[in-house]
């Protein structure tokens, strides 16, 4: 509910902007205000984090009290011209009296089953990545100072485009990750809502409802809204994308097609600051967009027009955002595109490392190469097993997609003579068939394919496949295909319910009595208190800006209430290597991270390792102190500046006898 | 109706047929579900049971599921 009503409050921030472009008119609330709300309000907000955070006067309870002294304003204002206009066009003028009729009627309780059964795993299903970045935002983006403060991190998860998490930094209540959850379970109805929405203005309600459903149905899509990753935003804002520019397609007037165009512009530069490709696949989207205005010869727009101004609550945040990485990195955006703005004389600073696009390394010819994606597609749509499949079931399209995007292309093709041909069907397909291609490289150039990579793919695939069976105008062809989905959409459901991200089987236990959030901090702290870490827990939560290098399994050991980076972090995917190489390296480093305590997990380190090795040297020169033993699990203060007084043969001697190694196999 | 749309569905019903059995098989059996689909007592006795019968020849599973790395082509 607390997440909902942030929800609200964004919207109702934007469509005060919205107001103040139509010189004081309250707009009414149609869906397309509400979007338009929701994506100005969500940039004024990220650019109001970056002034406060360039200022120094970040951290979350400023940002919380920032919301709450402007919703007043803002809510009453929006009541204000509610109460005045009292104009509500929720339904479409044509079909405002439309209700389900026959099976359509059970299409909102399956979607609303379908939300239901991740809403019900939401707080014991947390996955890898949404431990190790997407619910630590009070620790690694915001620790007190705002977004711009260097905390010292060195893996490349905590350099991506944070918009999601900086749009949510209010949300993020250091005893439950439950708020975070929540408000990408709202945006992930949003991202239903906006399939049917699509839809309906294509072929009708009946036809969005069922699109609606049927996303529903698909695990790549419902399964990312319990992560705190930010698919989710990111594929919402680029529905919006394609919902302006089919409205787009039906504008006659030059004011009408400016405004579409320039707010899916918007869309396309927010996604920006969401997720590092977006800048592949929502330039596509919009790219194609812009060809296909122009080569229909509908680019006529109006330059006396205040939507232009709209650019800016989305541009400024991706402005804000992107110096949070250059300051931090020496490059605007990281992931795979740093050799890309290596070409325009960027340069990634140290201690940064990132590697270019992880190739599957399949060489060949083109047969070769064929068999290879051939292959691939054949595990994805049919059989998501095997090693380059793992992150494929947590967030699988199924077979359900090849299906609907295979009736597609055929309906389209055998029926191209007829209404298959109506502008907004021609555009979608112009969008649809380079997302495609653009999709067909990635799976045949990635080592390892992730599910939610494919996330638009697969909800276009929905809304094409509703919009070309439509525009057949053949019933008989509608109620066979519907027998054809039915088994398929029976199967998603199993499928959906037996995956997720996280690998998690199971519902939350209900409990009648509870504080009104799920405690996830309590959880943790017990969970650390079972395998020992009892003295350690209080020692690290003391403080949420303790900075601590944690040799442990990750993402466990990312668990404690502060500022914890693993030696995963620092040495596996995304990390730098190099700085283990020499203890000097690793020295300097841990000055540059600041880094005031080692906590060594019981049973990690192995002989011979250079975990391993590195805590013994530092012991032995004093770089450590302080150091304490709790049940095989061991706290030290680093000591690089010997501040601390040390005896290293003591302490070695006392590290060899108390510290549990990893067992032999 | 139509040749078109008779030959329209049944391309339709076959490959969505081909994906789901496929699907199935892999996932739910010996994939990587088939551990959970083996935590209820019934469901793990049914794929025990078709791996048996299989297994001493009572059943020949359809030449569909023979593609590489299906338990049957083991």
């Amino acid at each position: 509910m607390v997440s909902g009503i942030y929800l609200v409050y964004l919207i109702a921030l934007g469509r005060l902007f919205i107001r103040v472009l139509r010189k004081g008119s309250w707009p009414p609330l149609t869906f397309e205000s509400m979007i338009t709300g929701f994506l100005m309000g969500s940039g004024i907000w990220i650019t109001l984090v970056c002034i406060l955070s360039a200022l120094q006067k970040g951290g979350i309870p400023v940002l919380r009290m920032a919301v709450l002294l402007t919703a007043i304003p803002v809510f009453a204002l929006e009541y204000a011209g509610f109460r005045k206009h009292r104009f509500f066009v929720w339904e479409g003028p044509k079909e405002a009296g439309w209700r389900p009729v026959g099976l359509q009627r059970y299409l909102p309780a399956l979607i609303l089953t379908m939300l239901a059964l991740q809403i019900g795993r939401m707080n014991v299903a947390m996955d890898y990545d949404s431990l190790h970045y997407g619910l630590r935002s009070a620790y690694i983006l915001d620790n007190g100072l705002g977004i711009y403060e260097d905390l010292g991190n060195i893996n490349l998860v905590y350099t991506y485009s944070k918009g999601f998490e900086t749009l949510i930094l209010p949300l993020c209540v250091r005893t439950s990750y439950s708020f975070v959850l929540a408000f990408n379970m709202w945006l992930t109805a949003g991202v239903l809502v906006t399939i049917g929405k699509i839809t309906s203005r294509i072929a009708g309600k009946s036809w969005g409802l069922a699109a609606a459903a049927v996303a529903s149905c698909i695990p790549a899509v419902t399964n990312m809204g319990i992560t705190a990753k930010s698919d989710i935003i990111t594929l919402l804002v680029q529905l919006f994308i394609l919902y302006y520019m089919v409205g787009f397609t039906r504008e006659e007037d030059a004011a009408g097609r400016t405004r579409c165009l320039v707010l899916g512009g918007c869309a396309c530069l927010f996604s920006y600051g969401l997720k590092p490709t977006a800048l592949v696949f929502s330039t596509a989207v919009y790219g194609m967009s812009l060809l296909y205005a122009l080569f229909t010869g509908s680019m006529k727009l109006s330059l006396k027009n205040s939507w232009w101004l709209s650019v800016l609550p989305a541009g400024l945040p991706v402005l804000g955002l992107w110096i949070r990485t250059c300051r931090m990195t020496g490059v605007p955006v990281t992931s795979v595109f740093t050799s890309i703005f290596g070409l325009f004389g960027f340069h990634v600073k140290w201690p940064f490392a990132f590697a270019d696009i992880p190739s599957n390394g399949s060489e060949g010819g083109i047969p070769e190469q064929l068999r290879f994606l051939t292959g691939r597609l054949f595990h994805m749509a049919a059989s998501p097993v095997g090693a380059d499949m793992d992150h494929v079931i947590i967030a699988w399209g199924t077979g359900l997609v090849a299906v609907l995007a295979a009736a597609a292309v055929l309906a389209a093709l055998v029926w191209r003579r007829e209404k298959t041909r109506q502008p907004e069907i021609t555009y979608l397909w112009t969008v649809f068939l380079p997302l495609t291609v653009v999709c067909l490289i990635s799976v045949r150039k990635l080592w390892q394919v992730d599910g939610n990579y494919f996330m638009l793919f697969y909800t276009m695939a929905v809304i094409l496949f509703m919009a070309v069976l439509h525009s057949c105008g053949r019933q008989a062809v509608t109620r066979a295909m519907a027998f054809v989905v039915g088994p398929l959409l029976a199967f998603n459901v199993l499928v959906t319910s037996l995956t997720n991200w996280s690998g998690f089987i199971g519902f939350s236990t209900s409990r009648l009595i509870h504080g009104g959030f799920y405690n996830h901090l309590e959880e943790n702290r017990i969970r650390q208190a079972i395998t020992g870490n009892v003295a350690i827990w209080d020692i690290l939560a003391a403080d949420p800006r303790t900075r601590v290098l944690a040799f442990g399994e990750h993402p466990e050991v990312l668990v404690y209430p502060c500022n914890v980076q693993s030696y995963y972090d620092l040495t596996g995917s995304g990390g730098n290597v190099r700085l283990v190489k020499t203890l000097d390296d690793f020295k300097e480093f841990l000055r540059y991270a600041g880094t005031q305590y080692f906590y060594i997990q019981s049973g990690y380190l192995e002989e011979g390792s250079r975990a391993y090795d590195i805590v013994r040297y530092m012991i032995e020169d004093g770089s450590l102190a302080d150091i304490r033993y709790e049940y095989g699990n061991v706290i030290a203060s680093v000591n690089l500046d010997g501040a601390y007084p040390v005896t290293p043969e003591e302490s070695l001697e006392e590290f060899y006898t108390s510290y549990r190694l990893k067992d032999k196999e | 109706m139509k040749k078109k749309e008779v030959g329209f569905i049944a391309v339709m019903a076959a490959l969505a047929a081909v994906l789901l059995l496929i699907g199935a098989e892999q996932l739910l059996i010996h994939g990587p579900l088939g551990p959970y689909m083996r935590q209820t007592e019934f469901s793990h006795m049914m794929v025990e049971l078709l791996l048996f019968l299989y297994s001493h020849g009572f059943i020949s599973p359809s030449p569909l599921l023979w593609y590489p790395g299906s338990i049957w082509s083991i």
